[in-house]
């Protein structure tokens, strides 16, 4: 199988035992042959985005802005439309507009960067003072609406992908229709899944080195160049709140990611099945289908 | 008489010597192999400007009422940034890289803005169009052109009429033509061309045989003294054995060459550099300097792969030119420690090679359009023409030329375009009956190239293309250009020809048959000289006691079995180079 540019080969897991989980992330343990090793810590902030009717809910698709701060320094932002998995192994559409610093709203004060107007909205649950009704909550929405609107028919990646797409409810002139619905943050604790030659298992360390530009590679495997960088995991905590009416004000979600980062990705998808089937004795894990986003809005929707 | 001559050439060669040796402990011990010291502050080399006095009528799709046609302007970013628009005129669109894209969607979004204020179209808007419509006809010529993989037989008859017309048609008298009398201001007809993405002007801080250098440094292109590649791919365009190699760093490309273009590619890229243009960057390897390792998983696995591969594509037996192979040992890492992560690969090392950057920091598109867009009315591309008679290019073809997008750091890109291939050079011949292509052979390269009879100057050096500037080239344009030429003083030509480390008697007629050929240029256009550069059309260099050089000619195939192509035998490309 080889993956399409714009694809990510992911999976999902609803965790029973996090407290056993954790322990093994936080002590960089090991699996039948395959290390771990906790790196870092990122803080997503994350603005959703979707037609008046969802349609982009209807169309198993999410749209978001999301701001990036990894390890409490570097700040990025993009955004991202990304497709629901189809089974639990499948890869998921991924189309990102990845520089956003260059697109500009404009407003009563003049020009005004886009990340700038998603950092008031972002700065709400940042300084844990959640009230959508405020000035300035209705000042930065209406902002980000109002770029949409003039940017859905403009060279932005993820509307020209909706467009492309011709979904039911999607056509050209209602992708100016998207909103903001849902804004949260995401606390994730990232791990890199690796082959130690002096501690794995037979099997796994005739593998070959994984073969990645310098730019890609991750500091950990610079400075251990004998570790085979196979998965990247991820232990997600997040808190989503609606922007739209509903009986519920907010929505927490936990949950276990998986990716696959190998060269040849069918050999690394073996390794997700040896991963997968150990979690799942260890942790009582179980495989979710459902992105965050999916999550969110079928439990706020839920009367 | 002939003999005291013989006798104080030797003295001079002798000095020679000396000042090379010097020069090269200086180069060795100071300066790195990209020969602008890294520690220098870089100059930074800004865009420049695309606009013309009269814009090109083309460019009315861009505006409507004096403002912004959005709905135009939209249309060409879809096309530049869409990815899932794959097909123009029933081809596949290829060549639309991350950086491209990015670069294409800052400036869509500045019009997007100028849209919204209700602005009217101005010099900065004028700006945008000229670079929309550039970046968008240069990726549908390069999809056409990926969809032709082989030569018309048009094309062929066409590269014909074009070299046999341009060894006659090239003449010049010495006058204004009615398009300057109207386009440039007549008290300074010989006014510099604005920089623009097609040629920048000369700075101070930066030597005119450094501007290579300065170009490769702010592309972060790094060449080592010894260089250890990773086979990536094969190539299947051109006529040169050649295959795609990667960097140990993964991020960036090289594409690695053989036959007859290793040394001819780097000087006229080095020229090409210093008269302002942007140019591809190759980098000569002697004998074991450079090692290719191969991988297991890719298509090519070992020395004998390639061959079979390099004998496949291009009908060329690559064992002369191969030194050793094998599985790279632990002894070897000691010696070279980038070989380190390779032990137990195989690897390949060569007589000679040459390295061309393939940067991540440059994305290729297709040609930079020399017939489009009132570019044939640019000095610049015109006076482009000497250029290439200068150092003898044959191959102008349009494909020979790029557009191409520079990340400058930080999400910042400018456009520049790129003189390519500049390797059929420094003395060319066609075999016809077998077909054959050689170049490089110093004793086809002319003493002179520029002459000046009945009030006309005449080229005489041939190309396979003339291109709509050099077809429009006038006698300013080209009178602009000899003066550019002007500036290369003696130590810079020499500097540059010492980077395509020809063997030493190669090199020294190279030396002087530029010199001369830079003498005929100013001669022809009535120029005073302000760097007279010697040099003898009689030039003789014994070897040993050999004549090796005798009466500016190339005597004996120097070092025969370290370089297999031959610097005599008129055996080329096509026929295996004699093998």
């Amino acid at each position: 199988m080889l993956l399409a540019q714009g694809t990510e080969e992911q999976r999902k897991y609803v965790i029973k035992d996090e407290k056993a989980l954790l322990n093994f992330i936080n002590s960089s343990g090991q699996l039948e042959g395959l290390s771990l090793y906790n790196h870092s810590k990122f803080t997503y902030f994350d603005l959703y985005l979707d037609t008046p009717d969802f349609d982009l809910y209807k169309n198993k698709l999410s749209l978001r802005f999301r701001k990036r701060v990894f390890n409490d320094s570097l700040v990025t932002y993009g955004l991202q439309l990304k497709s629901e998995m189809e089974t639990v192994s499948s890869v998921r559409m991924e189309i990102e507009e990845a520089q956003l610093d260059f697109y500009r709203v404009k407003t009563d004060q003049g020009w005004i960067e886009l990340p700038k107007i998603l950092d008031i909205i972002f700065s709400q649950i940042q300084n844990n003072k959640i009230d959508i009704s405020s000035k300035e909550m209705q000042y930065a929405l209406s902002s980000i609406q109002k770029w949409i609107q003039l940017n859905a028919e403009s060279t932005i990646s993820p509307f020209q992908k909706i467009a492309f797409l011709k979904l039911k409810g999607l056509e050209r002139e209602k992708i100016a229709t998207i909103r903001p619905v849902l804004f949260g943050s995401e606390k994730r604790i990232r791990s890199h899944i690796y082959i130690d030659p002096a501690k794995t298992i037979i099997e796994l360390r005739s593998m070959p080195m994984n073969s990645l530009a310098l730019s890609a590679v991750p500091d950990f495997f610079k400075k251990n160049n004998t570790f085979n960088w196979i998965l990247e995991t991820s232990v997600d905590s997040a808190v989503f709140y609606s922007l739209f009416k509903t009986n519920k004000t907010e929505v927490e979600i936990f949950e276990f990611e998986v990716e696959n980062k190998y060269f040849l990705h069918e050999k690394g998808t073996e390794i997700m099945n040896l991963f997968e089937k150990n979690l799942k004795s260890n942790f009582q894990m179980e495989n979710l289908m459902d992105s965050k986003y999916r999550q969110s809005i079928k439990k706020f929707l839920v009367p | 008489m002939k003999n005291e001559i013989k006798d104080r050439y030797q003295a001079y060669l002798k000095k020679m010597k000396s000042a090379v040796l010097l020069l090269f402990l200086f180069v060795k011990i100071l300066a790195p192999y990209n020969s602008l010291a890294q520690s220098e502050p870089l100059v930074p080399i800004e865009r420049g400007s695309l606009l013309l006095n009269q814009q090109p009528q083309v460019l009315d799709s861009f505006v409507n009422n004096g403002r912004i046609n959005l709905k135009y302007v939209r249309t060409i970013g879809h096309f530049l940034t869409n990815n899932d628009i794959t097909v123009y005129k029933k081809t596949a669109i290829s060549g639309r890289s991350k950086a491209t894209i990015r670069h294409i969607k800052q400036l869509i979004a500045k019009q997007e803005e100028g849209f919204q204020e209700n602005l009217l179209v101005n010099d900065e808007t004028r700006e945008i169009f000229y670079e929309l419509y550039l970046f968008n006809e240069s990726l549908k010529q390069k999809s056409l052109a990926n969809a032709q993989t082989k030569m018309s037989f048009n094309d062929k008859i066409k590269m014909e009429v074009h070299s046999i017309k341009s060894k006659r048609g090239f003449r010049y008298k010495n006058s204004i033509t009615d398009h300057e009398a109207k386009n440039i201001n007549k008290s300074n007809l010989q006014e510099d061309p604005k920089d623009s993405p097609f040629w920048h002007q000369s700075i101070k801080q930066v030597p005119l045989d450094k501007r290579f250098a300065q170009l490769a440094r702010s592309k972060k292109i790094k060449a080592k003294k010894e260089m250890v590649v990773l086979f990536d791919k094969s190539s299947l365009s051109g006529s040169a054995p050649k295959i795609n190699v990667l960097d140990l760093d993964l991020d960036n490309k090289w594409s690695l060459k053989w036959g007859d273009e290793v040394h001819t590619d780097v000087v006229g890229s080095h020229i090409f550099a210093a008269l302002g243009y942007d140019v591809d960057h190759p980098y000569f390897y002697e004998e074991n300097k450079l090692t290719l390792i191969f991988d297991e998983l890719k298509e090519i696995k070992n020395k004998e792969e390639l061959k079979i591969k390099i004998k496949e594509i291009y009908n060329i037996d690559l064992e002369p030119f191969i030194t050793t192979y094998g599985t790279v040992t632990i002894q070897m890492t000691k010696e070279l420690a980038d070989l380190q992560p390779y032990v137990g690969k195989q690897y390949v090392r060569f007589k000679k090679c040459v390295l061309e950057a393939r940067p991540d920091r440059v994305k290729r598109m297709g040609s930079f359009l020399p017939g489009l867009l009132s570019n044939e009315d640019r000095r610049e591309l015109r006076g482009a023409l000497l250029a290439h008679q200068f150092i003898g290019n044959w191959d102008t073809r349009e494909q020979n030329t790029l557009l191409t997008t520079v990340h400058m750091g930080n999400y910042k890109y400018r456009m520049s375009a790129v003189f390519s291939d500049l390797g059929a050079s420094f003395g060319v011949v066609q075999g016809i009956f077998p077909p054959d292509f050689k170049v490089g052979l110093v004793n086809e390269f002319p003493w002179e190239v520029a002459s000046c009879a009945g009030g006309k100057v005449k080229l005489n050096s041939s190309i396979n293309s003339i291109l709509p500037p050099y077809q429009q080239a006038t006698y300013q344009d080209l009178l602009w250009m000899a003066k550019k030429i002007g500036e290369l003083d003696g130590p810079m030509l020499r500097n540059m020809i010492n980077k395509a480390k020809w063997p030493e008697p190669i090199a020294e007629l190279y030396f002087h048959k530029l010199a001369s050929r830079r003498a005929s240029i100013l001669n022809a256009f009535d120029l005073t000289d302000p760097h007279p550069i010697p040099f003898d059309k009689n030039l003789t260099i014994k070897v040993d006691g050999e004549y090796v050089v005798k009466n500016g000619k190339l005597l004996i195939d120097i070092d025969k079995d370290k370089n297999p192509e031959s610097f005599l035998s008129k055996k080329g490309r096509l026929t295996n180079y004699g093998h």
